[in-house]
């Protein structure tokens, strides 16, 4: 009972390492296809702080298909979480 | 007969008592983040994790059917009694509340471990701990938490830049606010299934003790319910003290980052309690906000705090202990004894609070500081610009 349990340790580690960077990149993402503007329109930035408070970029500017895999990106992120959920449920 | 019956009566009260400390104690955990970059205000972030803290503590199947994990001898001829356990509970609650005061974020089940072992040590020898079960289950596991989720944190807040990051245009960064409410939330639930279950299984080893309830049954509805509301309760009234702490104290939080944290969080959290390993819900919530501090370009981890954080989980064991070990001492006396320990356990609380309360930190001084905060960013980026 001494020792400590290694393997189960380490399983833990990989899992929560593998499980936390596919939600966060899944988002991440989701983030990042929101704020694509369509090719060639350039978007201002009114306060000249490379956007970092700004709105996100109008939606007439975006492609619907960078749209589209936001959605996806976000919605396969949250499906990832109620896994882990449904993990510790049963 | 009436003494027993009083006595059982109030290890549930002190039981209730500490798992309202709990609650309050770790709000920080889920809701230090979210506060801190505004993605949710402060009363509407602990009314989240309340609610949270309720359902998870419904949800969970895992019935705690000992206190501590084989940490005590107990059940058939066990030399834990009700005096003991209250013991315990005197010392866990103390402490909690003594590093609540000091904003320090320690963790719960370290204190009730703590204070139950020390009680048993003088109530009842050194025979019943198990020393390999104290090592390899508590203290081991509190050393490899932190780091655990220090290295997830800093590889998800890592990924999470990169793949957001933008050239000249702007990287609409600010909708992490909107995944901080739904990956903070997730903290705050997996927290519920784990935390209320420790009191619900203090509870219901000293009914069974006192033969009020037969040996290896499951907890009494009741018992859920009142452990249930006490921890959303505490969870509620918010350790304000401890999410200033976590949420400020240790690395300016932005929202991407926030995000990667509490996901980090409750991805280790959800794995160690799938898999068995159990880990401190602090610990691992304090490592994934360094970790998610460590993995920004412009690194900025106050170390000092975290230094003052970690020398309170060292001495959070066996602090517990000694508060636990002196109740025990003076509960050997008899009734006597016991009525004292109430009487100071009470004391102290009141004491506490009376103290804590000219600097009284709330969610109207903590709201006012994060606008402030913000307010400082955006000057430094107008001048920048």
């Amino acid at each position: 009972m001494t020792a400590i349990d290694w393997p189960a340790f380490l399983l833990v580690l990989v899992t929560a390492l593998v499980s936390a960077l596919v939600t966060v990149s899944l988002f991440a993402v989701g983030v990042r296809l929101l704020a694509t503007p369509a090719p060639g329109i350039a978007v201002g930035d009114a306060d000249g702080d490379d956007g970092e408070d700004d709105p996100t970029t109008p939606a007439s500017t975006r492609p619907p298909s960078a749209t589209a895999g936001a959605v996806v990106a976000f919605v396969v992120a949250a499906a990832v979480a109620v896994l882990g959920v449904a993990l510790i449920i049963h | 007969m009436n003494e027993a019956v009083a006595l059982v009566v109030l290890v549930i009260v002190f039981a209730l008592v500490f798992d309202f400390t709990n609650g309050f104690h770790d709000t920080a955990n889920a809701m230090a983040t979210p506060i801190a970059t505004g993605a949710l205000k402060p009363r509407t972030a602990v009314a989240i994790a309340a609610v949270l803290n309720l359902i998870g503590a419904f949800l969970s199947t895992e019935v705690a059917k000992t206190i501590s994990g084989g940490l005590l001898t107990e059940g058939e001829g066990a030399s834990v009694s009700a005096g003991i356990v209250f013991a315990g509970l005197i010392g866990a609650i103390v402490w909690n509340l003594t590093t609540w005061y000091l904003g320090l974020p320690s963790s719960s089940s370290h204190a009730l471990f703590g204070g139950l072992v020390g009680a048993a040590i003088v109530g009842a020898g050194f025979g019943a701990v198990d020393y390999g079960v104290l090592l390899g289950k508590v203290i081991i596991p509190a050393v490899l938490a932190p780091f655990t989720a220090a290295l997830v944190a800093f590889a998800a807040t890592r990924a999470a830049y990169a793949i957001t990051r933008r050239q000249n245009e702007p990287d609409g960064r600010r909708v992490f606010r909107v995944g901080q409410i739904f990956s903070s939330s997730l903290v705050a639930l997996a927290h519920g299934t784990n935390d209320a279950q420790k009191t619900m299984g203090v509870i219901t080893l000293t009914l069974v003790a006192a033969g009020l309830q037969p040996a290896g049954s499951r907890p009494e509805l009741w018992v859920v319910v009142a452990c249930a509301l006490a921890i959303a309760l505490g969870t509620y009234s918010g350790g304000w003290r401890i999410i200033k702490t976590l949420g400020t104290g240790l690395t300016a939080v932005k929202p991407a980052q926030g995000f990667a944290a509490e996901v980090s969080t409750a991805a280790t959290i959800l794995s160690s309690s799938t898999v068995g390993f159990a880990l401190s819900t602090t610990h691992v919530a304090s490592g994934s906000v360094i970790g998610s501090g460590l993995g920004r370009r412009r690194r900025e981890v106050r170390w000092g705090t975290a230094r003052r954080i970690v020398t309170g989980w060292l001495f959070t064991l066996p602090g517990a202990a000694v508060v636990g070990a002196i109740a025990a001492l003076i509960a050997g006396l008899g009734v006597a004894g016991i009525v004292i320990d109430a009487l100071l356990g009470v004391g102290f609380m009141v004491a506490v609070f009376l103290r804590a309360r000219p600097e009284r930190v709330d969610a109207s001084s903590l709201e006012a500081e994060v606008a402030a905060a913000g307010a400082v960013v955006r000057k430094r980026r107008e001048t920048r610009s």
